[in-house]
C-alpha cells in the first residue's frame, strides 16, 4: 500500500461501520498498522485510528485477537 | 436567488437561542434477550428520547443481529449479564449542539441498550463499502483469481500494393 487508499477511492469520511475496509489496516493481532505500512496521509491515518477505536468500542472490531 | 436560498437554509439551521444545529449519529447495541418482534418498539423508544431533545431523523438503519468481537457485560438486577451477540443499529439525526449529551445520558438508563455511541458526522452517507464493493472483491485475497483468457491472434490481411502506387504515394508525401 504505497498510495493513500482513501484518496484513491475518493473516501472523504472514514466510517467506523465500514469494518471490511478497516480490517485491511489491522494486523492479525487486531492492532492498527503503522503509517509506514498503511501508506496513508497523516490526516487519514488519524481518521483511521478514530474509526477503528469507535468500531472497537461498539464491538465491531476486537481490541485484541489471537 | 441562490443566496436567498442559502440564507433561509442557514436560518433554519439556527435555533431560537441562536445555537447551531449539528448532524450526529447514534449507534446502539440492543441486548439479544429482546425478541425480534419487539425490536421496532425498542427503536421507537430511542426515537421518542430523540424527539425529547428536539432531534430530527435524517437516515437510519434497522437493528441487525451481529456477533460481537468480544464479550460485553451489562449490570442487570444487581449482577452482570454477559453477551456475545447483540442487535446493532444506527440513527443519523440533526439536533442542537449539546442536546446529544442529554440523549446519551437518557440512553444509558435503558435496560435493553447494551452500549451506545454518539458522534458528530455529516449529512451525506459516509458508508463507502457499497460504493467500492466491486473493487474490493477484485483485490481481496479470498476472491477467486481471474482466469486469463487465451489471446487469439488475428492475422492481418496484407493488401498487395503495386510499385507505381507506392511511388505515387511517396511523391505526394514529399510534396506536402
Amino acid at each position: 500500500m504505497s498510495t493513500d487508499y482513501f484518496s484513491t477511492h475518493g473516501i472523504k469520511f472514514i466510517d467506523y461501520k465500514d469494518i471490511e475496509i478497516l480490517k485491511r489496516f489491522l494486523n492479525p493481532h487486531g492492532r492498527i498498522l503503522a503509517r509506514k505500512r498503511t501508506g496513508l496521509s497523516s490526516g487519514h491515518q488519524i481518521d483511521l485510528e478514530q474509526a477503528v477505536k469507535r468500531a472497537r468500542f461498539m464491538g465491531l472490531l476486537p481490541f485484541v485477537s489471537r | 436567488m441562490a443566496e436567498e436560498i442559502e440564507k433561509t437554509g442557514e436560518e433554519m439551521d439556527e435555533d431560537i437561542d441562536g445555537a447551531e444545529s449539528r448532524v450526529y449519529e447514534l449507534s446502539y447495541l440492543i441486548v439479544p434477550t429482546v425478541k425480534v418482534d419487539d425490536l421496532e418498539s425498542e427503536v421507537a423508544k430511542i426515537k421518542a428520547v430523540l424527539a425529547e431533545v428536539h432531534g430530527t431523523v435524517i437516515s437510519e438503519d434497522a437493528p441487525k443481529d451481529i456477533e460481537l468481537s468480544y464479550e460485553m457485560r451489562k449490570g442487570q438486577g444487581g449482577k452482570y449479564e454477559k453477551f456475545n451477540r447483540a442487535y446493532f443499529g444506527w440513527i443519523k439525526f440533526e439536533a442542537i449542539g449539546g442536546s446529544a449529551v442529554a440523549l446519551g445520558v437518557e440512553l444509558k438508563k435503558s435496560d435493553t441498550i447494551l452500549r451506545s455511541l454518539i458522534i458528530k458526522t455529516v449529512r451525506e452517507s459516509t458508508l463507502a463499502t457499497m460504493r467500492i464493493a466491486p473493487q474490493l472483491d477484485s483485490t481481496t485475497p479470498t476472491a477467486a483469481p481471474v482466469k486469463k483468457m487465451p489471446v487469439k491472434r488475428v492475422e492481418g490481411k496484407s493488401v498487395p500494393v503495386s510499385e507505381a502506387e507506392l511511388d505515387k504515394s511517396i511523391k505526394e508525401l514529399v510534396v506536402e
